[in-house]
């Protein structure tokens, strides 16, 4: 998988990682005190924060990987840096990551517009939330009160992540920092 | 026999695996031996700072508490004789103890991940993954870079709000630090983007290739390895027992 | 070791040419690349390396061989046995935490048997006189321990050849004089270096190649050179103001308290070397003081707006257009401010803050790797802000560019003695104290 890659994007996606490793760990405690009030539906609405490296760093370096790599590797520092969640975490970015990144496979890695990312965002939704049901014994919970959780972290995963990821890298691209990787050479992004 | 010098990699598969067992179970009995075993080999084979772990646990205790009042209040009707009423809900013997066995499963969770976190040195976890779990160097190594990365990017966030708060951002209370953020967010990743790059080149010009290289410090697996795993596994055992 | 026939160079992005026929030879013993920026120096020192064009998918015509080979016939990594590089940002040259633990991830790279790693790293530490930084973090090193570090990371490897891209540009001049002093030291090594300053590596080489927009313009034997001048502000003065600097005490560190009394239309510099408490100074000198508009050393901290435009008008009403013409920023108007050169990141900056009536302008270490052509636009955007009437100051151990000042200020340990006149620079004894000059007598 990393044979087509550069050292200096491998680099990349673990500087990028950092950064929302740390951004990651930031909202768990942002959900937590919501939490405590309203349950884990406390999190639904903002769950799309937890995908938005996976579509940031496919969407600069667009090569097979990128949205898998970056999930886990932010998921692992995550847990180095202070998530109790612990090893687990690390199994949520697998599912996380490989929801957005079965999205870009199938469009060949050749397409990332605007709805391919919402449509990653949306992937990367749909495997957390089957993992989430699973671990978290939502089987024990109202089939209502389940949906209405689903259907928040799927919009939320389209508009945080897919609309969000989108304008915060094309942002980037503006600065002039990502001279030299793929998204530079796009041709269709305005800077 | 210190559990900070248990191979990372065993560490990590047999902490994983026994959480992955917990999610299977909806009785209170097996986390909360779980909770209880694990805070007892805390106590007697490592030698973590408990002020530590405290701080790291409060905000999961909160997650436990909303878990346990939504089960109750969204949780699905398993019938069964009243016991309590709570906002106008009648709640079953049953319901209240899927209730208590799901948020101490959140409890079990937390306590099992600090224990792995608070015992665990990041370098050598990233190395026994290199070697043990066969994971690329070239992963490895960059990963290295991003906790080298934390440090300077904690300096770099002192110094863009210093200069902001010269232009007349306000930065003195939380909120309005909290506020700022999306605002420090871009500079800090232009800067951390182009740092990156120049960390990658340094790499590659002292022969970095993610190929062939020399392994210096073996990380290895001793018998005290399995012990401990097989100490786990029978705290897993007990606890599934005493669910029964 | 390099050559090089017709060698054309350019990214892909843009069809300007990085490098333009290109033929030269570089010979064993030690060469210095010099030119502005832009002139190809860094991409030329690349290509030896082999960073490019790989790294940058750059577009390569003409020959070039490298220790005797085709360079296309290298494998990845192959070259960096027989070639080492140091960089010029000592931050980000290092991959671990502490010094063996580097020298041993460079030694794994280079499939060294792991039975003759300890000794290798041994040899190369007592060789280089840096034993005593074997177990030290290096997080904890100063800018010219970590360029010293780096040297024995490259050269760890046993390279014929290493490579130097503007290794003292974070260096104060006595640093940056003893890092020469030491490398003179070393033998049998063959060295290429890139750098737009010559005249503080003395007679270190035996060759020169010069570049200007990527063509090759001087090729011949090295002399040493003196260092590019700058005059004295002719600003009128007049006025005077004051201002506080509150005392800083921080760990083992502590900056005393003064009072300030500077005209309008002076130019001041405050002198001192890396750690003397020159930035804590300014620090101190702008908290809270209105009057006081900064330039840090990385002018981009200041921004956070998205367009040239929207970053002056923030905070203000006040209509900008007079400001943009100013700066020279007006065709820059919509870019993002991060995208600027860092010459228009500077005028940004001070453009900044002349709307905001600012009677003092305050440059944290503005020499720090430019070019002549950048020296001489400060040298000039200061002047011209003098003789508006506003007080400039700026802290530097670059005491060329500091000859522009009418007034002087020495910085040691966090204590500020001053103000001088001119007669200052005929007190060596004065600027060796406080480690402004180099020299065999340096006593601290």
């Amino acid at each position: 998988m990393l044979k087509s890659w550069k050292l200096k994007e491998v680099v990349l996606v673990s500087v990028l990682s950092v950064v929302f490793a740390v951004v990651y760990l930031l909202f768990v405690h942002i959900g937590n005190l919501w939490a405590g009030l309203i349950g884990p539906i406390a999190y639904e609405w903002i769950f799309g924060i937890w995908f938005i490296v996976s579509i940031i760093a496919a969407y600069i370096i667009r090569k097979p990987g990128a949205a898998f790599i970056s999930e886990v590797m932010a998921a692992t520092i995550e847990m180095l840096i202070g998530n109790a969640i612990g090893p687990r975490i690390i199994l949520v970015g697998i599912v996380q990551g490989l929801g957005a990144e079965a999205v870009f496979a199938m469009t060949g890695y050749r397409r990332y517009e605007l709805w391919v990312l919402m449509l990653a965002g949306f992937g990367s939704a749909v495997t957390s939330f089957v993992y989430t049901y699973f671990m978290s014994g939502f089987a024990m919970l109202e089939p209502g009160y389940v949906a209405t959780m689903f259907g928040l972290r799927t919009v939320s995963g389209m508009v945080i992540a897919g609309i969000g990821g989108k304008l915060l890298s094309d942002l980037l691209l503006k600065t002039g920092a990502l001279r030299g990787y793929a998204i530079s050479r796009s041709g269709h992004v305005h800077g | 026999m210190s559990l900070h010098d248990m191979n990372p990699t065993i560490k990590f598969a047999t902490f994983t695996l026994i959480m992955f067992g917990l999610a299977l179970f909806y009785n209170p009995w097996t986390p909360l031996i779980i909770i209880v075993g694990t805070l007892m080999i805390q106590l007697m084979a490592t030698d973590v700072s408990w002020k530590k772990w405290s701080l790291f646990t409060i905000p999961f205790l909160i997650t436990a508490l909303g878990t346990f009042w939504t089960t109750l209040v969204f949780g699905k009707d398993l019938g069964g004789e009243t016991w309590v009423s709570i906002l106008g809900q009648s709640i079953s013997k049953q319901e209240f103890a899927v209730a208590v066995s799901l948020s101490m499963r959140v409890l079990a969770f937390t306590v099992l991940s600090l224990l792995f976190m608070l015992t665990t040195d990041s370098k050598r976890f990233v190395m026994s993954l290199m070697q043990q779990a066969r994971l690329s160097p070239t992963i490895a190594y960059s990963a290295l870079v991003g906790f080298r990365f934390l440090p300077l990017m904690q300096q770099e966030l002192h110094q863009l709000q210093y200069a902001h708060r010269l232009r007349g951002v306000p930065l003195n209370t939380r909120w309005e630090r909290i506020r700022h953020v999306p605002k420090l967010l871009l500079p800090l990743l232009a800067g951390s983007i182009r740092r990156a790059e120049r960390i990658a080149f340094s790499m590659e010009a002292r022969g970095f290739t993610g190929g062939k290289r020399t392994v210096y410090e073996r990380i290895d697996i001793k018998p005290t390895d399995y012990v401990w795993s097989c100490v786990f596994f029978l705290l897993f055992g007990l606890s599934i027992w005493a669910g029964i | 070791m390099v050559e090089a026939k017709s060698l054309t160079f350019r990214f892909p992005e843009s069809s300007d040419a990085i490098l333009e026929d290109v033929t030269i030879s570089i010979r064993p013993g030690r060469t210095i690349l010099s030119g502005a920026s832009g002139s190809g120096k860094s991409s030329l020192l690349a290509l030896i390396n082999r960073l490019y064009p790989e790294n940058c998918d750059g577009i390569l015509q003409g020959r070039l061989t490298l220790l005797g080979r085709s360079h296309d016939e290298y494998k990845p990594g192959e070259i960096n046995q027989q070639v080492g590089t140091v960089f010029q940002d000592p931050d980000t040259q290092f991959v671990m935490g502490r010094v063996e633990e580097e020298l041993i991830f460079t030694l794994e790279n280079l499939a060294t048997p792991v039975e003759q790693v300890d000794q290798r790293v041994t040899d190369i530490l007592e060789s280089l006189q840096l034993n005593d930084y074997r177990h030290r973090e290096i997080d904890s090193l100063s800018g010219g321990e970590k360029q010293r570090i780096a040297v024995a990371c490259a050269l760890v490897g046993k390279p014929e050849w290493l490579l130097l891209d503007e290794p003292l540009t974070h260096l104060d001049p006595v640093t940056a004089y003893r890092f020469v002093e030491w490398l003179d030291k070393v033998n049998g090594l063959n060295v290429i270096v890139v750098d737009h300053r010559p005249h503080i590596w003395g007679d270190f080489f035996d060759w020169q190649i010069g570049l200007e927009q990527g063509r090759i313009v001087q090729n011949e034997p090295f002399q040493s050179v003196d260092d590019f001048t700058f005059t004295r502000s002719i600003a009128r003065q007049e006025g005077e103001e004051r201002y506080m600097v509150e005392e800083v005490v921080r760990d083992s560190f502590q900056l005393k308290s003064t009072t300030l009394q500077v005209r309008q239309g002076e130019v001041i510099a405050i002198l001192g070397p890396n750690g003397s408490g020159k930035s804590t100074f300014l620090r101190s000198l702008t908290n809270g003081d209105p009057r006081v508009g900064l330039v840090p050393q990385s002018p981009e901290h200041l921004f956070f707006m998205d367009s040239v435009e929207r970053e002056l008008q923030f905070g203000h009403e006040e209509a900008i257009e007079t400001v943009l013409v100013d700066m020279a920023l007006h065709e820059q108007r919509h870019m993002h401010p991060l995208s600027l050169s860092h010459g228009q990141k500077r005028r940004l900056a001070v453009g900044i803050q002349s709307l905001s009536n600012k009677s003092l302008l305050a440059f944290d270490e503005p020499t720090a790797g430019q070019d002549e052509p950048s020296l001489h636009a400060l040298e000039a955007l200061m002047k011209r802000h003098a003789e508006r009437g506003q007080t400039i100051l700026f802290v530097t151990h670059d005491l060329s560019f500091a000859n522009i000042a009418n007034t002087f200020y020495l910085m040691k340990d966090g204590e500020l003695s001053g103000p001088y006149g001119d007669d200052l620079w005929q007190d060596a004894k004065k600027l060796r104290h406080y480690r402004l000059l180099g020299g065999p007598d340096v006593t601290t």
